[in-house]
């Protein structure tokens, strides 16, 4: 630019940024003037203060027919919108000038304590891509104020295999920084403005992050580890270019099974995942110690509903030392009676991945207490394992974003703000569980740009248990290998690998065979499925009967299957069924088969 | 605390509709004796995996078993159990 122009309005994005994210009871919304506007009391506190600053909200996604017609046609896209929907930027009225850095961290902060405000933050000014290794000065780890040094050489799980995970050689592999794949971690709570995680806005899917230090350093540590900016401060993220999401289950501890459901209606086949919850499974007076969520029949369900729609699960095995094949002390009053143990073997009735801990190589920030002498890539004492274990990651020392525990971030690594906080002590199956997901998630990147097939649930779990840097002689117990990026996709490639059946979309034919259980109040219906005929999208079934078998015409019934494509009924059901065909195809008695309606879709 | 609920798909479909009845209204009956309220757990879920799940908010522990108990004793429950809470869980 000449010395001599006139100075331009800025251009959005070009300067500091304010971006507030409202809750929904907020209500605020654009009027016809284009103003945000609320009725809402809770709204008000953080509007008055707005108008008192001189500032005012403008949406980040202003209404739209277009936009609302193309969203209309895509689901997702329409979620999306309807998240973006309620974010706005902070910007000065009146043409005053755009808040300094400072000013914008200390409204940020403000705005957060809102009752009206999700989250709050301050989105750095865009700059232009560069490549590795120009255009941007040495790190410096001299201490100087405001400026976090380059932390990547503390974070030996990046490395090559045996010592890490081979990330660091994925990024260089077209799609290896995890592009195109979705991740969803489900846990609690995040420091989303954190100075390393802003280079995606909007993380927070659903859920309402409570205030506790203690959990927002643990979701930080996590997220920091799959998505940290490589922006030559702080450390480095997995798989950077993956677009993660979270999922809180704020403080209503019992919601797991639809934080998982819900993280599943949102991803597709191959995407991934990562639940860093547990629960204890004992009694008040005997905890026996924790176990991942899916040893509870309805998180097993939802489990079983995300891996059937080919989104890959990673569960963190727990840090109680346990045998998870052993449940003699585990309290399992009033599960279903076709309940079964998920741990008591190699098979995952879930279809999840499950991560154990195992000891990083030699200590590398020297703290031998959490392991004294476990050598590297055994299983860490207080890691759970046995046969039902998939993988291992890092489960000591592990350097990311965020402080540890309750703790302030490291002092040798950290500022005072939270938002410059670091750890070299993140630990336990909830390190080991993101290390795994993110090489998943780079080996799906690079399998994507390559146009191969991405993993399924059940490739994943093969490809891990076959590949990697084995287990080592230590603490007895399974917790199998440290996963290699590399490995993962030549398996995927060398590999002969069916093509798996295609998720139901449209409608399908189905065959059924009705079989009589003796003694069992439920009859089991199953039959094969074959996707390749049309049946009637479900939205064309009257809503009444919608999940349970009616007659649509003759020698026509209709019948849903749950999306692992499996059909259950209960006894009446199938013998109304049974009836139903009988009637319909002119066959009395022992029903023994009938076929869903083809080509029905019409009238929809 | 929370008791979980699985019941078979046509109760389930009871428990949804605006006027259960029979063995549906049996459930909602033992849950009203305890002072609560059954809600799916997935409201909107059509998937029979998912549909067939519903949740009580309980406060009191040994409320929750008394009423866990109750529930198994009714036709067309194929599981009650109290289910502990979830938490993110550091070595």
């Amino acid at each position: 630019m000449s010395p001599r122009a006139p100075r331009r309005a800025a251009r959005r994005g070009y300067e500091t940024e304010v971006i507030v994210c409202a809750r929904r009871e907020a209500g605020l919304e654009v009027s016809r003037d284009g103003r945000v506007v609320s009725a809402a009391p809770v709204a008000q506190p953080l509007t008055t203060r707005l108008d008192d600053a001189g500032l005012q909200l403008r949406p980040l996604a202003p209404p739209s027919p277009v936009r609302r017609d193309t969203v209309r046609r895509a689901p997702a896209a329409e979620r999306a919108l309807a998240s973006l929907a309620t974010c706005f930027l902070v910007t000065p009225a009146g043409g005053a000038p755009a808040p300094t850095p400072e000013q914008a961290r200390e409204l940020a902060a403000e705005l957060s304590a809102s009752d009206a405000v999700e989250t709050a933050y301050v989105k750095p000014p865009v700059a232009l891509p560069v490549q590795p290794g120009e255009a941007r000065a040495p790190e410096r780890a001299d201490g100087r104020p405001g400026v976090t040094p380059s932390l990547r050489a503390r974070q030996g799980y990046l490395d090559p295999a045996p010592r890490g995970i081979g990330a660091e050689a994925a990024w260089a592999r077209p799609g290896g920084l995890g592009e195109g794949v979705r991740v969803i971690d489900i846990e609690v709570a995040w420091r989303f403005s954190h100075e390393d995680l802003r280079n995606r806005p909007n993380r927070l899917l659903s859920g309402r992050q409570p205030g506790d230090r203690e959990s927002r350093n643990h979701g930080t540590n996590v997220l920091g580890m799959l998505a940290a900016d490589h922006n030559g401060r702080g450390i480095m993220g997995i798989c950077p270019a993956a677009d993660v999401r979270c999922v809180s289950i704020g403080t209503d501890e019992w919601t797991s099974s639809a934080a998982v459901r819900e993280a599943a209606d949102v991803l597709g086949p191959g995407d991934i995942i990562l639940v860093e919850l547990m629960r204890s499974p004992g009694t008040e007076d005997d905890p026996a110690g924790y176990l991942p969520i899916e040893w509870w029949p309805d998180d097993l369900d939802a489990i079983r509903y995300a891996t059937a729609k080919g989104v890959i699960v990673v569960e963190a095995a727990g840090n109680s030392g346990l045998d998870l094949g052993a449940s003699e002390r585990r309290d399992a009053t009033g599960f279903p009676a076709a309940w079964s143990d998920p741990f008591a073997g190699p098979d995952a009735p879930s279809g999840a991945v499950v991560v154990g801990a195992g000891a990083p190589p030699a200590r590398p920030h020297g703290d031998d207490a959490g392991a004294p002498g476990v050598p590297d890539r055994a299983r860490v004492g207080f890691s759970n394992h046995g046969s039902r274990v998939d993988a291992q990651g890092w489960g000591l020392e592990v350097t990311t974003t965020g402080g540890f525990g309750r703790e302030h971030g490291d002092p040798a690594l950290s500022g005072e703000d939270e938002d410059r906080w670091y750890t070299d002590r993140f630990n336990g199956t909830s390190s080991a569980a993101p290390m795994v997901a993110g090489a998943l998630a780079c080996a799906q990147g690079i399998l994507r740009a390559a146009d191969i097939r991405p993993l399924t649930p059940a490739e994943a779990r093969a490809a891990l248990r076959a590949t990697g840097s084995p287990q080592q002689h230590g603490p007895a117990g399974r917790i199998g290998s440290r996963p290699a990026v590399d490995e993962l996709v030549r398996w995927a490639t060398e590999t002969r690998r069916p093509r798996p059946p295609r998720p139901r979309r449209r409608g399908m034919k189905v065959t059924i065979t009705i079989e009589d259980a003796p003694g069992d109040d439920t009859t089991a219906v199953t039959g094969p499925v074959d996707p390749g005929q049309e049946a009637p999208p479900t939205d064309t079934r009257p809503p009444s009967v919608t999940g349970l078998p009616y007659v649509k015409g003759p020698n026509q019934v209709a019948i849903s299957t749950n999306a692992a494509g499996e059909i259950v009924l209960s006894a009446d059901e199938a013998r109304s069924l049974a009836r139903s065909l009988g009637e319909t195809a002119d066959r009395a008695g022992e029903a023994s088969g009938g076929e869903a309606e083809q080509a029905a879709t019409s009238s929809s | 605390m929370q008791v979980v609920v699985g019941v078979d798909p046509d109760v389930a479909q009871g428990l949804r509709g605006a006027t259960p009845g029979g063995r549906a209204a049996a459930i909602h009956a033992a849950a009203d004796a305890a002072g609560v309220t059954l809600v799916p757990q997935h409201p909107d879920a059509e998937d029979p995996l998912l549909a067939r799940w519903f949740t009580a908010d309980v406060p009191d522990p040994e409320a929750a078993r008394r009423l866990a108990s109750r529930l198994l004793e009714l036709e067309g429950v194929a599981a009650a159990f109290v289910k502990p809470a979830a938490r993110p869980e550091a070595g």
